[in-house]
């Protein structure tokens, strides 16, 4: 596969018809620093449809990572609400929140945030210890999702030891591990080399297409956002 | 992998860290398992000195001894169940260097009078109280040198010679006693006053102190000032406490030991802690984006809490448990090869209930504010740190 033409993909915004897994509802957020409030979303709707692979971009510090953590529940809005699949999570409290994020989502960072101490093998196995099964069963989700990023002979290597492109690999085996129906990618090629960009956007279209994953992916790359289906370009809201 | 094996490798991703902070807990619990047993053992002095015994010296010097005339006047007093009296031999064994406890008492009221002790074979008890050359051997002494009833004892007085000017009397071993508990020291030699002072050749009729049996021990003071009473401007004055006191006072005479191991206690434990907290709030500190990546994959404030507070405790437990393995070791060794009381050192289940306490305490004190800061901090801020 190469890199789709960033133009052509930064029009198709429109919405799609599927039935919405995410519905964000006049969501604000803001920042304070010092004693101004640093407005990040204001009043900000918007809906991602279940097997959606939606890109958003934007200038730095016009929400978009802000806007990821809040549909992941990392983070919580000032006002509006947000509705996952059948759960309103703006409603939950803090330990169900925790709880619905560990089984719902998984998230892919920029710099991986993979365990230094962990082998790829604990890394990826990590979500899983909160989760009520047994070790057989782990092993075997773990076993197939490192099969599944092509990492299964570096199992029992440390990040360290790997390369940035197999550290992101990793980390998308640990978001896949739990059957997430929603993948959130921070920048998840953003501090890899083309061919290794190339590698992982390829594996999270196959996630989108294949597996049927909702994605979304916040990046600065065009080449990246290109891979979505839909891009939504956020702008910053003026301060207060 | 578990999650007792995920706090393991958190635990050891600084081996550097690790091995000296682990270090740091090992010395001090070290010490601790050294100074425990020492403070009882000179806390068990105390405690078995008898509240109900009064013990009446020479108010001049208690090196001076009193006349045996003053026992029977004792006797007389109100408050006064029974009265005995010792004198300090300053035996020696085989060379004048191997020093052994010896005291001359009247064997009648020794039983009665000296409750540490316990004389399980009627048979050679009073076979020792009626013959007046024989002596009361106690059992650790008698197993150091293989003594047993009817053997033939030559001991070295530093203090008293026999009438024909030889220092060494020799005694036969008339009973050998027991503990009446297992802390009781039974490493002393007991020898007959009137064979001892028909013999001697000088000090006649005078003995070292008394031990004055009391019925009410709340009228303790007041029948020590009874007996002070009596003698007061005699050639002969006495000065009289209860045996606690005396041996409070005796202890106090060598510094406040208890005061001052238990300040040099607190110390260690005050570096200690300063030590591992700031460790583990370093170590903390490095991990927040690591905590805050395993909220965001599902892990509750508590559990990362926890696990903090696990990682704590374990050191401690780990560190704890190898110092005072250590210092068990060291005191055991100590009281082999130690005499008197060092040879009643012994780290016992007490000590290990007290380091169990504090490796637990010391663990949550230690964790407590890093795994308040780790649980508490904001996902998004932490992800910040680990960038």
């Amino acid at each position: 596969m190469t890199l789709h033409d960033p133009e052509i993909a930064l029009k198709a915004t429109e919405q799609t018809d599927a039935a919405p897994l995410v519905v964000i509802d006049r969501v604000s957020r803001a920042y304070r620093k010092g004693k101004v409030a640093v407005p990040v979303l204001e009043r900000h709707a918007m809906t991602i449809a279940a097997g959606e692979m939606l890109a958003l971009v934007g200038a730095s510090g016009c929400g978009k990572t802000t806007l990821l953590n809040l549909i992941g529940g990392a983070d919580r809005p000032d006002a509006g609400e947000i509705t996952v699949g059948e759960t309103r999570i703006t409603s939950l409290s803090d330990g169900a929140l925790t709880d619905w994020r560990g089984r719902n989502v998984g998230f892919i960072f920029q710099f991986y945030n993979l365990l230094p101490a962990l082998s790829a093998r604990a890394n990826v196995e990590l979500p899983l210890l909160i989760h009520d099964l047994r070790a057989a069963e782990r092993r075997a989700r773990v076993d197939n999702a490192l099969n599944l990023v092509g990492l299964e002979d570096r199992a029992d290597h440390r990040p360290e030891e790997m390369s940035g492109g197999q550290q992101q690999r990793v980390a998308i085996a640990r978001a896949l591990v739990t059957d997430a129906d929603l993948l959130l990618c921070d920048e998840p090629t953003g501090d890899l080399d083309q061919d290794s960009a190339t590698r992982i956007m390829e594996l999270l279209s196959l996630l989108n297409e294949e597996f049927g994953k909702t994605i979304v992916v916040v990046t600065h790359d065009p080449n990246v956002a290109a891979y979505a289906a839909r891009t939504v370009r956020l702008t910053r809201p003026e301060a207060v | 992998m578990r999650l007792v094996s995920l706090i393991l490798r958190n635990a050891a991703r600084s081996r550097a860290r690790v091995a000296f902070t682990l270090g740091s807990v090992v010395v001090a619990f070290l010490l601790l398992g050294l100074m425990l047993p020492v403070l009882r053992v000179f806390d068990s002095r105390v405690d078995f000195a008898d509240a109900n015994r009064l013990m009446v010296l020479n108010k001049a010097s208690m090196m001076r001894p009193l006349p045996i005339s003053y026992g029977d006047r004792i006797a007389e007093l109100d408050n006064v169940s029974d009265v005995g009296h010792f004198t300090y031999f300053g035996a020696s064994y085989r060379d004048p260097g191997n020093e052994i406890p010896a005291i001359v008492t009247n064997p009648a009221k020794f039983p009665d009078l000296v409750d540490e002790v316990a004389f399980r074979n009627e048979g050679t008890l009073s076979d020792w109280q009626s013959d007046p050359s024989s002596i009361a051997v106690g059992r650790e002494l008698a197993d150091e040198y293989g003594w047993q009833e009817g053997d033939l004892v030559p001991l070295y007085s530093s203090i008293y010679t026999r009438s024909d000017g030889n220092p060494v009397w020799t005694f036969r071993v008339g009973t050998i006693f027991d503990g009446a508990t297992e802390d009781s020291v039974t490493n002393s030699v007991v020898i007959p006053y009137g064979f001892f002072n028909t013999e001697r050749s000088r000090g006649k009729d005078t003995v070292g102190w008394y031990a004055v049996r009391i019925d009410d021990a709340n009228a303790a003071e007041t029948t020590g000032e009874a007996i002070d009473a009596v003698f007061e401007n005699s050639p002969n004055e006495t000065a009289t406490t209860t045996e606690r006191a005396f041996a409070k006072s005796f202890l106090n005479q060598i510094g406040d030991f208890k005061t001052m191991i238990g300040a040099a206690l607190i110390l260690v434990f005050w570096t200690l802690v300063l030590i591992t907290a700031n460790a583990q709030m370093q170590s903390i500190r490095e991990r927040f984006g690591d905590f805050a990546v395993m909220r965001i994959l599902g892990f509750r404030k508590r559990r990362i809490a926890g696990m903090i507070l696990s990682e704590s405790l374990l050191m401690m437990f780990a560190g704890g448990v190898i110092g005072m393995a250590v210092a068990a070791v060291a005191v055991a060794i100590v009281a082999a090869n130690g005499e008197a009381l060092l040879a009643l050192l012994k780290l016992d289940w007490r000590d290990w209930a007290i380091g169990a306490g504090l490796m637990a305490g010391t663990g949550l004190v230690v964790a407590a504010v890093p795994a308040t800061l780790a649980a508490r901090q904001k996902i998004t801020d932490g992800l910040a740190e680990a960038l």
